[in-house]
């Protein structure tokens, strides 16, 4: 932790809290003295004073709105979001079973819809908030196997820029950091080598550190970046 | 169980912070005919969502009520339970009966 916290008296949500880039995120919060709720299907794996674990599918409508009526009670704010809870079917299109499909649906996109709606009403009051989806590289890159798990990040960063301005009145700003390949558990679910051609293909060819996916969150997660909004930041020099 | 008396209170409330923010020859009226969604609707788009939510934040926080103003129930009603102040009062009475 640094001499100076980046964010004492800040709440912060992360979804899929549990493991891989959401349990980093969650992690460099708390680091960052940050009270930080975390979502996701499964238990915590976190253990931290100011740590809070909520076991919600983010796919879940009902279950989403009851757990942020609970946050309205206590602590009744939200800072910041960071919509990272997503899932991963690789598969050929002629391959791809349907409850797959309507899980990446559910889970990668209708997940942050829901999350950053409930949010948004808690921001709203204090005209205050900082929302950030995780994106992938996989949004421009288009990787055979990944049709439905693509199309779901470029539909949460459609989505982003029309939150912007939903909610730009209300100090709310909406934004993504595309991450490319970083070392998690996710990976495990795609072949190796594919992976390793399509960081071998980036501009700077190499797997992201979780340094770099907080040095993005930080700068859009600032209350400097007010006037930030309906962006997404590729990592790796991946670009639109 | 919620009176009427009280969700009269609670929408009232959530006007007058709107009109904390409207210039003093530009208030919502205080009625419950007052029209909040519609084409007569004293409230503009983003003065109707922050009614919405401020009531269901109140229904939810000071009456641990947690319902949803904009479900399906709402929106697929032939008459709109948003129309006026005391559809919406009415609406509420209804959704929360028994809770």
């Amino acid at each position: 932790m640094q001499d100076t916290p980046k964010y004492p008296g800040t709440v912060a949500v992360v979804t899929g809290a549990r493991k891989g880039l959401g349990r980093l995120i969650a992690g460099h919060f708390l680091d960052e003295g940050a009270r930080v709720i975390g979502i996701s299907r499964g238990e915590a794996s976190l253990t931290h004073a100011s740590y809070e674990h909520h076991a919600v599918d983010v796919g879940d409508d009902d279950a989403v709105r009851a757990l942020f009526a609970k946050i309205a009670r206590s602590p009744g704010k939200v800072d910041i979001v960071v919509n990272n809870a997503a899932v991963l079917t690789s598969i050929h299109a002629m391959l791809m079973p349907a409850p797959r499909a309507e899980e990446m649906v559910r889970t990668n996109f209708l997940g942050s819809f829901f999350v950053s709606r409930e949010a948004a009403k808690l921001m709203r009051k204090a005209k205050y908030g900082r929302i950030i989806n995780i994106g992938s590289m996989a949004a421009t890159l288009e990787p055979i196997g990944d049709s439905v798990y693509a199309a779901t990040k470029v539909a949460s960063m459609t989505l982003a820029a029309v939150l912007a301005k939903e909610f730009a009145g209300y100090g709310i700003t909406v934004n993504t950091v595309a991450v490319t390949a970083l070392e998690t558990d996710m990976l495990d679910q795609l072949p190796r080598e594919k992976v390793d051609a399509a960081v071998a293909g980036l501009p700077i060819p190499r797997f992201a550190t979780p340094d770099d996916i907080f040095n993005v969150v930080d700068f859009l997660a600032s209350p400097r970046s007010s006037y930030i909004t309906a962006q997404t930041v590729f990592l790796g020099g991946v670009h639109s | 169980m919620i009176t009427r008396d009280v969700v009269d209170a609670i929408i009232f409330r959530a006007l007058e912070a709107l009109n904390a923010e409207r210039d003093p020859d530009d208030q919502i009226e205080m009625s419950p005919a007052t029209p909040l969604f519609g084409v007569d609707a004293a409230l503009d788009s983003l003065e109707f969502v922050s009614i919405i939510t401020d009531v269901e934040a109140s229904l939810n926080v000071d009456h641990d009520l947690d319902v949803s103003l904009a479900d399906d129930r709402a929106m697929s009603r032939p008459q709109s339970p948003y129309a006026t102040v005391e559809t919406l009062r009415e609406y509420i009475l209804e959704i929360t009966e028994g809770a």
